[in-house]
C-alpha cells in the first residue's frame, strides 16, 4: 500500500512542471518631463490606424524562416499595438516634426493621418522589420507614402528586438513628420 | 252293202271352238288394260351427251335402287342435245317433280375427289334427285355434272360474290375457325353485275353461324406477309392450300345479327387483309362540296368524327360536275363519301344506314360540318373531318346526284383568313367615338380636381403663414439644441466615451484569451487537466560580428 502511494506520488511529481515567466512590453515614446505645458490646438491627427492581423496580438513576432512566423508566448506588448502606436507615434511625430500632432481626430484637425503598419517582426536574421503606408489627406488633397527598413539587433534576445523596432518607429516617425512638412 | 248315207243337219248350232280366240281376246284386253294401268310414266331427259348411256341397259337409280330404265337415246331435231327417254317404275311417278335433278353417274376424277369408280364395271346409270315442286313433269334437263348437296339436305344456301374467280371452285370447301361446315357448289359469271358469282352451301347446324354480321374470305394457297415486325405466314387447312377455300367469320365489335335466310347476298373478300380494310357491308352515301384544292385527297381517304374513322371517300364527282347543268366557274367539286354505322359498333344492316343518314339530317340543322384537314404534313394527303360547328351559318337541306349535301365550311388557310376577317370585322366594330368622348369627359373633370386642388394649397400656405406653426419651428430647433448637447457626453473623449473603448479593449483581450485556449485545446485537449509544456519562444539572434 505504501508503496503504491509512493509510486502515485512519484507520478504526480512528474506531471509538474516550472512555469516559465512573460515578459511584458511597453511601447512609449520619451516624454520630456514638463509641468503644466500648454498644448497647441493641433491642426494634424492620426485618423485611422490599421495594423496587419498577424501582429493584431500580444506576442511579439518572430521569423524563423521560409515564411514561417513564431509569435512568442512569453513575449509580449503590454497594450496592443493599435493603441500603444497611436501614442508612440503621436508623440514622435510632434517631437520630430515640432508641430502638435494629436493622436485623434478633433475638430480643429486640418490633416489626417491614415497608417497601415503592414510588417513589424524580427526577420530571424539578426534584423527588425517594418514595412508600412500612409497618406496624409487634408481637405480633398491625399498624398501617399511608403516606408519599409531594416534595423539588426544590438544583441540577442527580445529586449534587443523590442529596442530595434522602437528605433524602426521612430525612422518610421521621422518620415511621416517630413512628408507632413512637405505636405 | 249299205248305202251310207250322209245325215245331214239343217239346224246351226255354236261350236264350241270359237270359245279359244275369244278367252284370248279377252286375255290379250286385260293384259293391255292391266300393263296400261301398272306400268311407270316415260319421262324424257335432255343432256349435252349421252356417254355411258345404252337403250334398254342404263338403269335409273334413286339411293341405289333401280327405279327405271333408258328406252332410247337419241338426239334433239336441233342436234344440240340428247333426249333420253326412260321408263320409270310406278313407284317412282310421285317423286317426278318440276325441280326433280337427273345426272349421270359415271367414273369422275377431280381435284377434290374421285367418283363413280364402282361405275366402271358396271356401267353409268342416271341418278335421280327428288324434288319438291309441282307433280306431274315429265320433261327434264339433265345436269352435266352431279350436284354436291342433295337438294333436301338440311342446311342454307348462299350467294357470294366476288370481282375475279380467283382460286376458289365449285367443291371447295367453306371452313368456320379451320373445321369443314360448307362448300361452294357452282362458279358462274353473272354478266349482268360482272361479278363472279358463288353458289355455297352451308351443312346443317352450322348454317346458325352465318348471320347479317357474317363475312366471308378466300383462304386458299398461302399468305405470306414481310413487315418490319417480321414475316407472317397465314394457311388454312390443308385441303384449302391445295385446293382453295372460303372461310367465314362474324366482324368482331359487332352484333351478331339475325340468322342468314336461304339465298342470302354476301361479298367473298379476296383475303381477310382486304376484309380487315373493308369490312363493312352497308353503307350511307353523302356529297361533301369543298371550295379549296382537293390535292392529296384520294378515294379511299378517311372521312373522321373527332377523330374516329366512321367512313371513306369514295370518289371526287369531277365528271358530274363537268356533265352538269348549272356549273358556273369556280363551282365547289362534289366529293362522295360513305359513312359506315358499322364502324361505330352499332351494327351493319340497312336499318343502321337509315338510322345513320337521319341522324346526319338531324346534325345538318345543328351545325354538322365537313371540312378538309391535312393529314400528312410530308405527303400532303388530306382527310374529311365531320365535326359540329355552332356558330356556322344554318344551311338549307341540299341533294346533288340524289345524295344528301353535308355542307363544308374552310379549313387551314382558308379558315384563318376567315378568323383574320372575323377579327377585323370585331375592332372595326369597337366603339372606339365613344371611348374618346368618354376619356374627353373624364379630362374635363380633371380640370375640376386640380382647381379644388389649388384653392387647398392656398390654405395650407395661410395655415403656414401663421404666427403659431412659425413658434413652432423655434420650439424644434431648441430641441436639436438639447440632442447635440445630449450626444456630446457620448463622444469619444467623453467619460462615457473613455470607458466605452476600454471596456471594448477588455472584450477584445477576453476574446483573444478565449481563441488561444480554443487553439490550446484543440491541440491537447488534456490541457484543462495537465499544464501545457509549451515550447520556449525562439530567440531572436544578432548577426554575427
Amino acid at each position: 500500500m505504501r508503496f503504491i502511494c509512493l509510486f502515485a506520488a512519484a507520478l504526480l511529481a512528474a506531471c509538474s512542471s516550472q512555469p516559465q515567466q512573460t515578459a511584458n512590453y511597453l511601447l512609449r515614446a520619451d516624454i520630456p518631463a514638463t509641468s503644466g505645458k500648454q498644448l497647441a490646438a493641433s491642426t494634424v491627427a492620426f485618423n485611422a490606424i490599421r495594423v496587419a492581423t498577424y501582429i493584431e496580438q500580444p506576442g511579439l513576432v518572430l521569423a524563423t524562416g521560409d515564411g514561417r512566423i513564431h509569435a512568442a508566448r512569453n513575449h509580449q506588448w503590454a497594450e496592443p499595438l493599435q493603441v500603444s502606436l497611436r501614442r508612440f507615434l503621436a508623440n514622435e511625430v510632434s517631437a520630430a516634426s515640432g508641430m502638435d500632432v494629436s493622436a485623434t481626430v478633433l475638430p480643429t484637425t486640418a490633416s489626417r493621418i491614415n497608417l497601415t503598419v503592414d510588417q513589424l517582426h524580427g526577420d530571424g536574421q539578426g534584423a527588425a522589420l517594418l514595412v508600412a503606408y500612409w497618406e496624409v489627406e487634408t481637405g480633398a488633397q491625399v498624398s501617399s507614402y511608403e516606408f519599409a527598413q531594416s534595423q539588426t539587433l544590438a544583441s540577442d534576445g527580445y529586449d534587443a528586438l523590442v529596442r530595434a523596432e522602437e528605433a524602426l518607429l521612430r525612422q518610421l516617425a521621422a518620415a511621416i513628420a517630413a512628408s507632413i512638412k512637405a505636405g | 252293202m249299205s248305202e251310207m248315207k250322209p245325215e245331214i243337219s239343217t239346224g246351226r248350232r255354236f261350236n264350241p271352238i270359237w270359245v279359244v280366240p275369244l278367252v284370248a281376246v279377252v286375255i290379250g284386253l286385260y293384259m293391255v288394260v292391266h300393263t296400261k294401268l301398272t306400268e311407270g310414266p316415260e319421262i324424257t331427259i335432255n343432256f349435252s351427251t349421252a356417254e355411258g348411256l345404252e337403250a334398254g341397259k342404263t338403269r335409273l337409280r334413286y339411293r341405289d335402287v333401280d327405279i327405271g330404265v333408258v328406252e332410247s337415246v337419241g338426239l334433239s331435231k336441233s342436234m344440240e342435245d340428247v333426249i333420253v327417254t326412260a321408263k320409270l317404275d310406278r313407284s317412282a311417278t310421285d317423286m317426278l317433280r318440276a325441280d326433280t335433278r337427273f345426272w349421270v353417274v359415271r367414273a369422275r376424277v377431280g381435284a377434290g375427289a374421285i367418283s363413280g369408280l364402282g361405275t366402271l364395271l358396271s356401267g353409268a346409270y342416271i341418278q335421280l334427285d327428288p324434288g319438291k315442286g309441282k307433280p306431274g313433269q315429265r320433261i327434264f334437263t339433265g345436269l352435266e355434272v352431279p350436284p354436291l348437296t342433295p337438294a333436301d339436305a338440311p342446311g342454307v344456301r348462299l350467294v357470294l360474290y366476288s370481282e375475279d374467280a380467283g382460286s376458289v371452285s365449285s367443291g371447295d370447301a367453306i371452313v368456320y375457325h379451320g373445321f369443314k361446315v360448307g362448300r361452294i357448289e357452282s362458279v358462274t359469271f353473272d354478266s349482268k353485275t360482272r361479278q363472279v358469282r358463288y353458289d355455297a352451301f352451308i351443312d346443317a347446324p352450322y348454317n346458325d353461324l352465318v348471320t347479317s354480321s357474317t363475312r366471308f374470305w378466300n383462304v386458299s394457297g398461302i399468305a405470306i406477309n414481310a413487315t418490319a415486325a417480321g414475316i407472317n405466314v397465314v394457311t388454312g387447312s390443308l385441303d384449302t392450300i391445295l385446293l382453295g377455300g372460303v372461310a367465314f367469320d362474324n366482324l368482331p365489335g359487332l352484333p351478331t345479327g339475325d340468322k342468314a335466310q336461304s339465298g342470302a347476298i354476301y361479298k367473298l373478300n379476296a383475303s381477310y387483309a382486304e376484309l380487315e380494310e373493308d369490312p363493312f357491308q352497308y353503307r350511307a352515301y353523302f356529297i361533301m362540296r369543298f371550295t379549296q384544292s382537293l390535292r392529296g385527297l384520294e378515294p379511299g381517304a378517311p372521312v373522321e368524327y373527332r377523330g374516329i374513322q366512321i367512313g371513306r371517300v369514295q370518289r371526287i364527282l369531277m365528271k358530274e360536275l363537268a356533265l352538269g347543268q348549272n356549273v358556273v366557274s369556280g363551282s365547289a367539286i362534289p366529293v362522295l363519301v360513305y359513312l359506315e354505322p358499322g364502324r361505330l359498333g352499332v351494327g351493319d344492316s340497312p336499318e343502321l344506314v337509315e338510322f345513320m343518314k337521319k341522324t346526319v339530317a338531324r346534325g345538318l340543322k345543328n351545325g354538322l360540318r365537313a371540312s378538309l384537314q391535312t393529314g400528312n404534313l410530308l405527303t400532303g394527303k388530306l382527310y374529311v373531318s365531320l365535326d359540329f360547328y355552332p356558330d356556322a351559318e344554318p344551311a338549307a337541306p341540299e341533294e346533288y346526284e340524289g345524295y344528301v349535301v353535308i355542307p363544308s365550311i374552310p379549313s387551314g388557310l382558308g379558315r384563318l383568313e376567315q378568323q383574320v376577317a372575323t377579327l377585323l370585322d370585331n375592332i372595326n366594330a369597337l366603339p372606339l367615338g365613344t371611348t374618346v368622348t368618354e376619356i374627353n369627359k373624364a379630362l374635363a373633370g380633371l380640370d375640376d380636381t386640380l382647381v379644388a386642388m389649388t384653392a387647398t394649397m392656398g390654405s395650407l400656405q395661410g395655415v403656414l403663414d401663421q404666427d403659431s406653426t412659425r413658434a413652432m419651428t423655434a420650439e424644434l430647433n431648441a430641441t436639436l439644441a438639447e440632442v447635440r448637447k445630449a450626444m456630446a457626453g457620448l463622444s469619444p473623449d467623453s467619460a462615457v466615451g473613455d470607458s466605452l473603448t476600454s471596456s471594448l479593449y477588455e472584450l477584445n483581450r477576453t476574446l483573444r484569451n478565449i481563441e488561444e485556449l480554443t487553439r490550446t485545446l484543440s491541440d491537447q485537449p488534456n490541457a484543462l487537466l495537465f499544464p501545457v509544456d509549451a515550447p520556449a519562444d525562439p530567440t531572436p539572434e544578432a548577426k554575427a560580428q
